[in-house]
């Protein structure tokens, strides 16, 4: 009796004397994991963007664009226009600089989401759509947005795609040549500024286009006229191209604004990325002289591509930069007075305004929520959004796991002695079979890993690689903290077990094996201590 | 035809760089004679050209200047469209203005067409005591990139005319030399001009017209 009950606490022990070791190896690869998410979150934030995007109708972005082109516009003021004229830069004109962000964004975000497509086709339908969009701002007479989707679809990064442009309809590139006609900067824009003075009521001027008249003005116009005379010609004429921008803001546009999509498209319009970013994924897409191979991969890997066409080599700091830049672009628009919080209403909307509001944050939190959990909750809900728009095809087998195990996509632990859960055989993810089916993560096949460290337990199909992720090398000071823990907490128990066995031995009835209580007690010390000799050899 | 306002060749010329380094101010010296200072009808038409004389030939020079569009992604594409000569402006008393030149080389390469002339323009040479980039090195980076390169000062004219002109003259030796053919972008431009009874039809056609 005596023997088993001294045999299940010691097994309990080892119990948690494994929990403990795996608990720090775990933290260790949570932290790894991390690292890894980020990298997706990165990636699938553009998905996000798309995976939305499909659902808009052109007449909706036109809309939700022209609001936001109108509530930018709408801050210049006119002292902002005289600053600029006398300085020529943007430097202490922050609505100005705002503006033409959002412009510069706007045609960022037409490329990349035509480039984000995998195929020929599909990168065409996203073509036309924005040229439906494009018809939609000219209607609304949105010049400035009209510029910048123009602008962007004439950007070399996309224009050079022969394979797109031979799947855009005859009749859609008519409607694009109309356009850059319309915008030529022929004749100094003459066909747009005819347009232009010919409307009445509403419209965005292409500010770019004006602001370069003013300082055409001003510098083709000499301060003074002869006998130190101010030339009143000049102020006049500088009086009365500023005067017509500010009337502009007068007239506001007739639509009414989702609040929700505006808050997405400032988000994704949000976008970091620098021309040669872009232009080299242009050449992921389609490469400079091949002609032959179909660009149809048989599966859109477009995560893949990502972070192998925008960032050949993904370091965590630039990633983690990254997200944190997106939860910047949060804070900048939520966090009204400053102290690092947004309120949970707020919080609510951003939420909503993305695909993955399904997506419940882990603390029900009353009131205010912080950067981090921010962050966490974008990183882990565009994680798993980023299923929806892929197939995430694994090839999960069901495996017996030697060692503690925890789940991939729930970070759960695998229970059980035998076929404790699934694993992966092209990546090897290891997770749970209710998680299988759930999995947020793309099966990267072909990038394996080489110096797989922490990489999962050896299995019972082992030669497979390990799972891909960014690996942390273990430092020996970690494996002495960890070697100090575990062996602590085995000795303090030993202990513990050898003090409530003697004071039970001397106290009631097993006066008669005392002598052997203690013989089997020091087997179990030797046992204990062989135990961590072997733990320690296998993670060192 | 045949009249003083008659040109055999119509050049765009496109003029890059940074902000602030006074791109604007060296078209309007070079062109001052041909602005209209009636804001009302410059805008809207044409402006910023100058009639040249090379040789036996006329030239009209359509020099294009961002003025703050530099700034705006999505108008750079229209704006380098047809172009066959940039010049290139720093500051020689902003290094960072020099440091930039490289990224506008290779947008221009991107966008305008291969066999664009370019020179490497550094303007305030005026400010000779605050003077952050030496020539030498300027020079040298030129040279590496096949620029041709001057040293300009808006402020009192120095070399402005000298500029412009060694741009065109490279230009047309080009054209001449029959380096630009007919089919790339700037080759409408060029070629189609060759005789003077084609000037009214490429007035009206414009150099950029589309692409």
């Amino acid at each position: 009796m005596l023997l088993i009950n001294l045999c299940s606490l010691y097994i309990s022990f080892e119990l948690v004397c494994l929990w403990c070791v795996s608990f720090f190896f775990r933290n260790e690869r949570d932290w790894s994991w991390k690292a890894s998410q980020k990298i997706k979150a990165n990636s699938s934030k553009k998905r996000k963007v798309s995976l939305l995007f499909d659902h808009l109708e052109p007449f909706e972005l036109a809309e939700h664009l022209t609001f936001l082109e109108f509530k930018s516009f709408c801050r210049i003021s006119f002292g902002d226009y005289q600053k600029y004229i006398r300085s020529c830069c943007m430097k202490d004109i922050p609505v100005m600089e705002r503006s033409i962000a959002l412009c510069n964004g706007i045609s960022q975000w037409v490329q990349l989401m035509v480039l984000s497509r995998p195929t020929a086709q599909l990168r065409a339908e996203v073509f036309t759509k924005f040229i439906h969009v494009a018809q939609r701002l000219h209607l609304m007479h949105n010049y400035n947005t009209l510029m910048a989707v123009v602008g962007g679809l004439c950007h070399s990064s996309i224009s050079r795609l022969k394979d797109t442009t031979s799947h855009v309809p005859s009749e859609v590139t008519k409607v694009l040549n109309e356009m850059t006609d319309l915008l030529s900067s022929c004749r100094n824009f003459d066909n747009y500024r005819q347009a232009y003075n010919k409307r009445i009521g509403f419209k965005i001027p292409i500010l770019g286009v004006h602001l370069k008249d003013l300082i055409s003005v001003n510098e083709a116009m000499s301060d003074y006229v002869e006998d130190n005379k101010v030339n009143v010609q000049k102020l006049q004429a500088l009086y009365t191209h500023i005067n017509e921008l500010i009337q502009l803001q007068e007239i506001p546009p007739r639509l009414e604004a989702n609040k929700d999509l505006v808050h997405l498209l400032t988000l994704s319009l949000d976008l970091y990325y620098t021309e040669d970013e872009i232009y080299e994924l242009s050449y992921a897409r389609e490469p400079k002289n091949c002609k032959a191979p179909p660009a149809t991969p048989s599966r859109p890997p477009v995560c893949v591509d990502w972070v192998s066409g925008v960032a050949p080599k993904p370091d965590p700091r630039t990633i983690s930069k990254h997200v944190q830049r997106m939860v910047d672009s949060v804070f900048k628009n939520y966090d009204h007075d400053g102290k690092g919080f947004v309120s949970q209403e707020d919080f609510e909307k951003i939420a909503a305004s993305f695909p993955f509001s399904f997506c419940v944050m882990d603390k029900e939190k009353e009131g205010l929520i912080n950067r981090e959990e921010i962050t966490a909750y974008f990183l882990r809900a565009s994680v798993i959004c980023s299923k929806l728009g892929l197939g995430f095809v694994h090839n999960f087998q069901e495996t017996t796991y030697m060692k503690p195990t925890f789940c991939d996509n729930c970070s759960g632990f695998l229970w059980g002695v035998i076929k404790q859960g699934y694993r992966c055989r092209d990546c090897g993810m290891n997770c749970h079979k209710l998680c299988k089916d759930q999995v947020a993560f793309e099966c990267k096949k072909n990038s394996k890993m080489t110096n797989s460290v922490d990489s999962p337990t050896p299995s019972s199909t082992p030669g497979f690689p390990g799972f891909v992720h960014k690996v942390t090398r273990y430092t020996s000071s970690d494996i002495c903290i960890l070697f100090f823990f575990s062996s602590f907490f085995f000795y303090f128990f030993s202990f513990l077990v050898f003090f409530i066995l003697h004071f039970i031995s001397t106290r009631f009835i097993f006066e008669k094996v005392k002598v052997e209580n203690i013989v089997f007690i020091k087997s179990c010390c030797v046992y204990i201590l062989k135990e961590i000799i072997y733990q320690f050899s296998i993670y060192f | 035809m045949g009249s003083d306002d008659s040109y055999n060749f119509v050049f765009k010329v496109v003029l890059i760089g940074e902000s602030g380094v006074g791109k604007s101010n060296l078209l309007s010296r070079f062109t001052k004679n041909e602005f209209t200072h009636d804001s009302r009808t410059t805008i809207g038409v044409e402006f910023s050209t100058r009639t040249v004389q090379l040789d036996n030939f006329t030239i009209k020079a359509q020099i294009w200047d961002t003025a703050g569009l530099e700034r705006y992604r999505a108008i750079t594409s229209a704006y380098y469209r047809g172009a066959v000569g940039a010049l290139l402006v720093y500051d020689i008393s902003k290094h960072l203005t020099y440091e930039s030149a490289e990224r506008w080389l290779k947008e221009l390469y991107d966008h305008a067409d291969p066999h664009i002339v370019v020179m490497l323009v550094g303007n305030k040479k005026d400010l000779e005591s605050l003077r952050t980039v030496p020539t030498e090195e300027a020079k040298d980076f030129a040279e590496k990139n096949g620029l041709m390169y001057m040293e300009t000062s808006a402020l009192d004219s120095t070399n402005v005319e000298a500029a412009f002109n060694e741009v065109l003259t490279a230009i047309h030796t080009k054209v001449a030399s029959r380096e630009v053919t007919r089919g790339s972008i700037s080759a409408v431009t060029l070629s189609s001009l060759v005789g003077p009874s084609s000037e009214a039809k490429e007035e009206q056609k414009g150099c950029c017209q589309r692409s």
